[in-house]
């Protein structure tokens, strides 16, 4: 084996507490800056012009008249922008073509989606802006849409991309088409897997396009300086992805740009990307002044990357004992005008919670006149789960049998091997089966019209890439420097790593999201790997910054450096005394001098070498999977429709929860997500392709009367690879709330809509027709 | 000899092979064996995919180096949200 894994912490002191969040304080007086805080001395206000046809070749466009508007100071296009070619996007996560990023900044040749950016205009305030972009003259020659992915993967559909030739396919197709991905991952024999089923259920689910629904709209301050740097101030999950993705759409070099992250009023992975960034740059660039763009919350809902609708085809198969013999799933999935969906991990993650020798999953993405999709939470997983875990209850259903027993029969553990090929290490799946089982929610009586679903999920989670620095003041305070943008917590993870390396109180570290000059690189935040990866960064340079203070006191004392321990916060000496006497204070007084503390080494730093001061860097390859375990009671009103969460639970596997309250509340964002897009969230399209709920008025997420309290259990099963048994906690709690939700009302109404939303109108129709 | 375990999407560029037991202990060797053995498995074939090496996923896997008993998986590369 090739794994050299040091045994896994267990004892902790800070880690597992709950301190004040440090971020906390600003942010409830209003103190803490957002991106569209920041206003500089000159400053413009950019305005985009977006398209308003869902299909249309881009003939001219004239900023004449824009231009003779007094106070109006710069305009671009994708003139401006070189052409993105075959150029794939160095250093991203997964393989990104720049010609299906850049035309989201700005459309070249042709738009592709209603609302889609082709020109912009800075103007001294945002009025003049907006008054210069109805300005702007844009020819288009109009070109039929379609918005169906159906009707897309038709022969006589209008085609978005001419080179576009399905990926995935033996042979390859000679002719292009909307279809751009279609790939099958199989094991085993699945007719025979079907054959010897006693029970096969088949189903199809459709999940609708929805938003990440972020509080946040988007927002960019760019400068410039006489060096001509450009330095972006920016609501993002990702200052460093902002950095290189800026760099390649632009042709700005990526030394000459300098990122800042604002505080993130929300990002669940829509801001993993970049929009008004590049826009700003190149504005400030142009007119020599600082440019600010801000999103309307319409332009969020309408250009920003909504989240793939996915229609889901299953089919499983069960002996009457509950053992699972076979597992297909079929999934159609939703790209909007780019090629960008998570096709392939809700392909290959449909079916991971569960051991079933003979399995096939098919995954097609289709292009339609929409906005591009981009990521949320556990991306492309949500949609495909949901098929399966609808499913798995009802085979519990038609065996007769406990849907958490059927679960815990067929749950994967340690050394099984899903889909995908990778065996599981140790994992946590049937403890929170267990868990959920022991819950007393589960066990709570049903009244009429009342139901309970259950649903289980996985989450693969990410490594990736991290530094962090820490330096120490001359008081022996701790200042922890790290590159993701906290979007969930994790300064307060950053704080409580160090200060359990180091043994000293929280309290006195004080961590920091810094830009991009100032610590070495991390990746953005997202696929749950800030804590683990960030966080191991910390880990690793407070363990070589308690090497250097060992040192440092090992040369004070004129003692060998394999003599001096650090314990508590202080480098003691093992020579003439016992460590157990030192920490106790009863060491005898010849020995008592051979203690330092934290704070006395640093002020001693000057003497002794220089400022104390650590930098670790690392590719983390230790990130391990994630289970989660959902219990929902719902109710429905026959008259009406209308649904009531009555109660939920979620039981999540944490590896190690660092500041458990964090986790909980990953936990019940991700469950109110879910029950939101289970219930209401949906886009709604009218026939000219332009979104007609781009607003929270009509696009209805859940507010806390929508909601009770939702219930939380954290499971600790480590992860065996890394120091402190953490695992990814953001995302895999939003995989199993809509299956969990959908069985609920679905045996509540006493009707099975496979539809999502199940909005009032839809379940009142099959209540009506049951 | 390590082995090395092919998808179904990768199988096609292996003739159908599933599995493979190869003589490489570095990465950069396993790329050019398989590139020998299959010559549809070219570099940016297997570029677009993470290698897991006994159960750890590696993105980028250029200095990878692996025992005579590893397993070794190429699995696509998964974004997060």
């Amino acid at each position: 084996m090739n794994q050299q894994v040091k045994p896994v912490k267990t004892d902790f002191k800070y880690v597992g507490t709950r301190p004040i969040r440090p971020d906390g304080p600003d942010k409830v007086t209003g103190r803490a800056k957002y991106g569209a805080d920041l206003n500089l001395p000159g400053m413009l206000f950019g305005h985009i012009v977006r398209s308003p046809h869902a299909h249309a070749r881009i003939k001219s466009i004239d900023f004449t008249e824009a231009l003779k508007l007094p106070g109006v100071l710069a305009t671009m296009c994708a003139d401006d922008l070189p052409d993105p070619g075959d150029r794939i996007l160095p250093g991203a996560e997964i393989e990104m073509k720049l010609k299906d990023i850049s035309p989201i900044i700005m459309a070249r040749d042709k738009v592709l989606f209603h609302a889609q950016a082709v020109a912009a205009v800075a103007a001294t305030s945002a009025s003049l802006a907006a008054e210069a972009a109805k300005l702007v003259r844009v020819e288009y020659e109009v070109l039929p849409h379609v918005l169906d992915v159906h009707a897309a993967m038709r022969d006589d559909a209008p085609l978005l991309h001419n080179d576009m030739f399905t990926q995935g396919m033996n042979p390859p197709p000679t002719t292009p088409s909307n279809l751009s991905v279609d790939f099958t991952m199989d094991m085993g024999d699945l007719a025979a897997g079907f054959a010897e089923a006693d029970v096969v259920v088949e189903r199809t689910y459709r999940v609708p396009m929805c938003h990440q629904g972020y509080i946040e709209p988007h927002a960019a301050v760019a400068r410039t300086d006489g060096n001509g740097r450009v330095e972006i101030w920016c609501c993002t999950q990702g200052h460093f992805m902002v950095r290189s993705m800026t760099a390649e759409i632009t042709g700005i070099e990526l030394g000459k740009i300098k990122v800042i992250a604002s505080e993130i009023g929300g990002g669940f992975g829509g801001k993993t990307t970049v929009y008004g960034e590049p826009v700003a740059a190149v504005l400030a660039l142009k007119s020599g002044r600082p440019v600010k763009i801000v999103m309307s919350r319409e332009e969020v809902f309408r250009a920003t990357g909504p989240v793939s609708s996915a229609e889901t085809r299953v089919r499983i198969g069960a002996k009457n004992d509950g053992t699972i013999t076979a597992i297909e799933t079929d999934i159609l999935m939703e790209s909007g005008a780019y090629s960008s969906s998570p096709i392939m991990p809700s392909t290959m993650f449909a079916a991971a919670c569960y051991r079933c020798a003979n399995m096939r999953s098919r995954g097609r993405e289709v292009l339609t006149n929409k906005a591009k999709v981009w990521a949320y939470r556990a991306p492309g997983a949500p949609q495909s789960i949901m098929a399966v875990e609808c499913a798995i209850n009802e085979v519990a259903e038609r065996l007769g049998m406990d849907p958490i027993d059927l679960r815990l029969k067929n749950a994967v553990e340690e050394g099984d091997v899903p889909l995908f090929g990778l065996p599981f290490l140790a994992i946590g799946l049937k403890k929170a089966l267990q868990e959920a089982k022991n819950h007393p929610h589960y066990r709570a009586p049903l009244q009429a019209n009342q139901g309970r679903g259950v649903a289980a999920a996985f989450w693969i989670n990410a490594g990736m890439q991290s530094s962090a620095t820490i330096n120490v003041a001359a008081d022996g305070s701790l200042h922890v420097l790290t590159g993701n943008p906290d979007i969930g917590g994790s300064r307060a993870s950053m704080a409580l790593l160090a200060a359990e390396v180091l043994g000293i109180p929280v309290e006195t570290v004080h961590p920091s999201v810094v830009d991009t000059d100032s610590v070495g690189y991390c990746d953005t935040t997202g696929g749950s790997r800030t804590t683990l990866a960030t966080g191991g960064a910390v880990i690793q340079a407070a363990e070589m910054l308690v090497a250097e203070l060992c040192k440092r006191a090992a040369a004070i004392w004129n003692v060998n450096f394999d003599d001096v321990e650090w314990s508590d916060g202080k480098a003691i000496a093992r020579i003439g005394a016992d460590l157990e006497n030192l920490m106790e204070g009863t060491a005898a007084a010849a020995s008592a001098p051979k203690v330092l503390t934290l704070a006395e080494l640093a002020a001693m730093a000057g003497a002794t070498g220089g400022p104390l001061c650590a930098v670790a860097t690392l590719h983390a390859h230790n990130a391990q999977p994630a289970f989660a375990v959902n219990i929902c009671d719902a109710a429905v009103d026959r008259e009406t429709g209308k649904v009531d969460i009555l109660r939920y639970t979620c039981i999540q596997d944490a590896g190690k929860a660092v500041h458990p309250a964090y986790v909980e509340g990953q936990m019940q964002g991700g469950a109110v997500q879910g029950i939101g897009w289970a219930l209401n969230e949906e886009y709604i399209y009218n026939e000219k392709g332009e979104l007609d709920n781009a607003g929270f008025l009509d696009y209805r997420i859940p507010v806390a009367s929508d909601l009770p309290m939702i219930d939380t259990v954290i499971v600790e099963v480590p992860n065996p690879l890394h120091p402190f048994g953490i695992r990814g906690v953001g995302e895999v709690p939003i995989c199993p709330p809509m299956p969990a939700v959908v069985t609920a009302v679905n045996q509540a109404a006493g009707v099975r809509v496979c539809d999502l939303p199940l909005t009032p109108p839809k379940l009142l129709a099959a209540i009506d027709a049951a | 000899m390590a082995k090395v375990i092919f998808s179904s999407q990768l199988q096609r560029y292996t003739d159908g092979v599933r599995e493979l037991e190869v003589a490489a202990s570095k990465y950069q060797d396993l790329v050019a064996e398989l590139s020998q053995r299959f010559p549809a498995m070219t570099t940016a074939v297997i570029d677009k995919y993470a290698i897991a090496i006994d159960g750890v996923i590696n993105q980028m896997p250029l200095l990878a180096r692996f025992d005579h008993d590893s397993e070794l998986v190429f699995i696509a590369r998964i974004a997060g949200g």
